[in-house]
């Protein structure tokens, strides 16, 4: 079983199992195109406490079957998906959070950055314009008046009717 | 083997992601680039200006922040010394020492640290893929979070998924038309909006926004290096801030060359610049992506685009922008990379507000002809109808077919003339590679007519023994249907032996002919195929029944004669005669090589085609089957049984019993989740198929007036006439006597369902399951003010007979339908309201 090395971007060593390393297609693809190396390869856009976080989710995922190769139109739907495990891992502060998803993006981790985003979308799910605010720091550059216009121009999304009954029925035989 | 500074080329999701942040971010996203501009999460250090940068300092202590505050203040070496945890503590113990209102301010600068706006951060296809995961609701009210919030929320290609993930379906060929439009010329499309004032006036706004974000964009590169931000070190073990001094040094002195460059290119690519006050290290341009918003310390007020204050120092000329006029109603196109784009956010507003109508029987109503135009009517009751977005066919039992303006609602040119008998089916394609219209009548003849034109192509006059009750065409066959109990498929092109639809199979053409058996252009595989074909003779008829027609001669049908060596096929010769109903055939409907057909006998049978066998045969209808759809997977069907129902092609199963109407149901049409169904009851229901898959009876509109023979029941009472309804249209009408109604169904009784009619006599009517739509809910709350009803353009006219509906058609936004009536109705959902109109040509299918 090879090892191989990673250095961080804040120049830390980190020693990893090399089938949980290639879980990040940019280091598999980095790996077959120069063969066997001996020093660390750098990750110039990860830091150590981010890429230890990346490893550690590897390494629970390693196991997992390869992706599809696009079946993301579907998953992408349902961002309440998240295996549990998933979830815990990504209890994490959202400075965190985010620089997890942009690790996986840069190392190219398909499934990882899908549970990333999926984390962030539930954190948007169900919230009021305000809470979303709150939730991310978002300052509210709209003013009053156009606020409330916007608020009744979405209300075309508003008028929603329970499905599984008939609505109304004007004429009956 | 990668460095520093090698950039890593984006690794997209997805390829939609990749172009609908494309039209995001315009060139950045397809050019390789670090994964952090500088560093993203320090909010607002990265690049400076001539300022030194913002560094939290391990060795000397120093917290540059402080400069912020214009004190020199160091933190202890000792303190600096200390591990986290315990630095934690230190800071903890200070802090309860501030009185509460100092913590308050304290939480309020740290906030920034803990929850980041990552909009402003992320790349801009990440932001997209985490928005792709939210429902319609969660995407408006995120729309409200900010402005860059609302237009990455109104991304088109969000709304796109949003739209296919509802099962709408839309007309491909008009969204091509128009993305090509867009692409190709984009100057036509631009003056076409001008004819209208208020959209010309929008365009002009537009334009002046990108301006407006371009300048914006510009003018922040130039002063972001003034950002006074908070929570500058928020990670004390990331160097990232050092790493960006280092890594371009150079970005201080070059500044305002940079600006200059970047003025022009973001004049130059004005769409591209639509989103960039969001802006993200494009490799190009270093220290670009480091103008996060911080949030809590940008200047409340005008400079809302610009996230920094604007800084004095360029010899560019500053502007202070006024509030940006963002576009609140979603429009049909937006700016898009480098050109303009379809907005599925429009199409999917109006989508849904149109399938609200369609929930809340909001409409309204039109008739042809034209109520100024009566003489353009036909003079008798109207058996079919036929309608595409630009054209209504129509062919009534006044022996003519007429052509109608689907817009002005005239009749184009004079009716078309030639058969001898009432008009009971037709179908027509008016593309120009088709032009063409075909109809069938009463006095057993089928004419195939060019659409254009309104010549006639070609006749077959004894098409059937009798009444042709029903047509359906595709490019390669002809299927006809009669009261004479036969399916008859005709090809439509002229076939050669060669020709691979040359029908082998057909037992009609050459029976035992051993010359075609062992043609040489037949394919070995049907040679032997064919064999044994023939050698069962009951295969061609599933139910074993012997049709009389099936040995007999076929005459003056177009039909060679029995046996006949194989030879060139003209066009509309029939190819294959399928027997086994025994009764009137009256509906067929045609799908690829398979033909499901509805009978008087109660049965359904599906058949092939190329074989001319019966695959499969429906039981359900306990009494003659009057219409019929098929699309390849389901069968829906309409009966004198007075249900309609549903039936899984495959298992034959049947899936769904609909009842309701009050007598025969004589035409339907279905979609996945809707069915329409017109009845002699005079009404037309819609059904609507529930999340569960259960279909309920939804609304019921009535095609004439009020009719003493259908009181409302009792539990109705209370609920009142509904806006837009068809009725609201019909009040000031006095009741038809009824006499007069039972006089003029006698003599208008379509002959096209003589067949049905007779076989359901003959039938037991024995009890079978029904399900009736649950006890009715209140009527729900009417949505205020902005769907008012809208009354129709002109009253429905209160016929002089009953209204038996004969045929219906349905599509997202129309019924259509005609019957015993002279005129034909029209309910459209769109009630009049402009924005879905303008959206619904672009839909299709009634949901």
């Amino acid at each position: 079983m090879s090892e191989i090395k990673l250095l961080s971007s804040d120049q830390a060593t980190i020693t990893v199992e090399k089938s949980v390393a290639e879980r990040s297609i940019l280091i598999k693809n980095m790996l077959e195109d120069v063969g066997e190396v001996t020093e660390a390869i750098p990750i110039p856009n990860v830091n150590e406490n981010v890429l230890k976080k990346v490893i550690e989710w590897c390494e629970h995922h390693k196991g997992d079957p390869p992706a599809q190769a696009d079946d993301d139109s579907d998953s992408r739907k349902k961002s309440s998906d998240i295996d549990e495990w998933d979830q815990k891992f990504m209890q994490v502060d959202q400075e965190m959070l985010f620089e997890i998803i942009l690790a996986a993006n840069y190392l190219d981790i398909k499934p990882l950055l899908d549970v990333g985003c999926k984390t962030v979308a539930n954190m948007i799910k169900g919230k009021s314009p305000e809470e979303i605010r709150k939730t991310f720091n978002i300052q509210n550059d709209f003013t009053p008046d156009e606020e409330e216009q916007i608020r009744r121009e979405n209300e075309w999304a508003e008028e929603s009717v329970p499905r599984s009954q008939p609505l109304d029925i004007d004429e009956a035989c | 083997m990668a460095s520093n500074s090698t950039p890593s080329p984006l690794h997209l999701s997805t390829q939609e992601l990749k172009n609908a942040a494309a039209g995001v971010v315009s060139e950045q996203a397809s050019l390789p680039r670090p994964l952090r501009s500088s560093q993203s999460f320090r909010l607002d250090e990265g690049y400076s200006g001539e300022e030194t940068p913002i560094v939290y300092d391990e060795t000397s202590g120093q917290d540059l922040r402080a400069v912020r505050e214009g004190v020199d203040f160091k933190i202890p070496l000792w303190m600096a010394g200390l591990n986290d945890a315990l630095r934690e503590e230190y800071a903890y113990k200070l802090i309860r020492t501030l009185p509460t209102s100092r913590i308050a301010s304290l939480v309020d600068r740290l906030v920034p640290i803990l929850y980041l706006d990552f909009v402003q951060m992320l790349p801009p296809e990440l932001s997209l893929q985490i928005l792709s995961y939210l429902p319609v609701r969660s995407l408006l009210n995120a729309s409200l979070a900010s402005r860059t919030w609302r237009r990455f929320a109104l991304e088109p290609r969000l709304w796109k998924d949003l739209y296919e993930v509802q099962g709408w379906r839309c007309n491909d060929s008009e969204v091509l038309g128009l993305e090509n439009q867009l692409r190709e010329e984009p100057e036509d499309y631009m003056r076409q909006q001008t004819d209208v004032k208020r959209k010309a006036e929008d365009q002009k706004d537009e334009e002046k926004d990108l301006r407006d974000i371009a300048r914006r964009n510009s003018e922040r590169f130039r002063t972001s290096a003034e950002r006074s931000g908070v929570g500058t070190s928020s990670g004390s073990n990331s160097p990232v801030a050092m790493d960006t001094a280092h890594e371009w040094p150079s970005q201080t002195t070059t500044s305002t060359e940079v600006d200059m460059n970047n003025i022009t290119q973001s004049t130059e690519g004005l769409d591209m610049s639509f989103y960039s006050n969001v802006s993200h290290n494009s490799g190009l341009r270093p220290g670009r992506g480091a103008s996060f918003t911080s949030g809590p310390t940008v200047p409340e007020g005008e400079e809302i685009f610009s996230t920094c204050p604007a800084a004095p120092t360029t010899s560019i000329p500053q502007t202070t922008y006024q509030e940006l006029p963002l576009p609140v109603e979603p429009t049909l196109t937006v700016p898009g990379y480098g050109s303009l784009r379809i907005n599925w956010a429009f199409l999917f507003k109006h989508r849904k507000r149109l399938e609200d109508n369609w929930l809340h029987n909001r409409y309204s109503t039109f008739q042809i002809p034209h109520p100024d135009f009566p003489a353009e009517g036909h003079a008798e009751c109207i058996y079919t109808i036929q309608y595409s977005p630009n054209y209504l066919v129509s062919g009534s039992r006044d022996r003519t077919v007429r052509v109608w303006d689907m817009k002005t609602r005239r009749l184009r040119d004079k009716p078309l003339e030639g058969h001898g008998g009432s008009v009971l089916c037709l179908q027509f394609d008016e593309s120009p590679d088709e032009d063409i219209l075909i109809t069938g009548s009463s006095d057993d003849s089928v004419i195939i007519w060019r659409f254009s034109t309104g010549e006639k192509i070609r006749t077959i006059k004894k098409a059937h023994q009798e009444s042709v009750l029903n047509l359906k065409f595709s490019k390669k066959w002809l299927v006809t249907c009669s009261k004479d109990k036969l399916i008859k498929v005709w090809n439509r092109q002229q076939l050669e032996t060669t020709d691979q639809d040359y029908p082998w199979h057909s037992k009609l053409l050459f029976g035992n002919s051993q010359a075609a058996r062992s043609h040489p252009h037949r394919p070995p595989s049907q040679r032997a195929q064919a064999a044994r074909v023939v050698q069962d003779p009951a295969a061609g008829s599933g139910s074993g029944l012997r049709n009389p027609y099936a040995s007999g001669g076929f005459v003056g049908a177009g039909a060679p004669p029995k046996g006949a060596l194989p030879k060139t096929l003209p066009p509309y010769t029939t190819v294959q005669v399928l027997t086994g109903h025994a009764a009137a055939v009256n509906a067929i409907q045609l799908y690829g090589d398979q033909i499901a057909s509805a009978s008087g006998d109660r049965l359904i049978k599906l058949w092939n085609l190329r074989t001319g066998t019966c695959e499969k045969t429906y039981v359900g209808h306990t009494k003659g089957i009057a219409c019929i759809q098929f699309d390849g997977h389901t069968i829906v069907s309409g009966s004198s049984d007075q249900t309609i129902r549903v039936f899984d092609g495959g298992t034959q199963a049947e899936i769904a019993t609909l009842a309701g109407h009050g007598a025969l149901v004589r035409t339907v049409q279905a979609t996945e989740n809707r069915i329409v169904s017109g009845s002699y009851d005079e009404t037309v229901r819609i059904w609507r198929k529930d999340t569960d898959g259960q279909w309920t009876d939804s609304h019921v509109l009535r095609h004439g007036g009020p009719d003493s023979r259908h009181p409302r029941p009792a539990h109705l009472g209370m609920h009142p006439v509904m806006p837009g309804n068809l009725q609201q249209g019909t009040i000031p009408q006095t009741p038809i006597p009824q006499a007069a109604i039972q006089m003029h169904q006698v003599h208008t009784i379509g002959p096209a369902l003589a067949g049905a009619m007779a076989a359901a006599q003959l039938l037991p009517n024995h009890q079978h399951h029904i399900h009736h739509p649950p006890q009715l809910p209140p009527p729900p709350p009417q949505p205020q003010a902005q769907q008012q009803q809208v009354p129709p353009a002109h009253p429905i006219p209160t016929a002089s007979g009953t209204h038996r509906v004969f045929k219906l058609q349905f599509d997202a936004r129309w019924i259509i339908c005609c019957s015993q009536d002279s005129k034909i109705i029209g309910w459209d959902y769109a009630a009049g309201d402009p924005g879905i109109i303008e959206a619904s040509r672009f839909f299709e299918g009634g949901n």
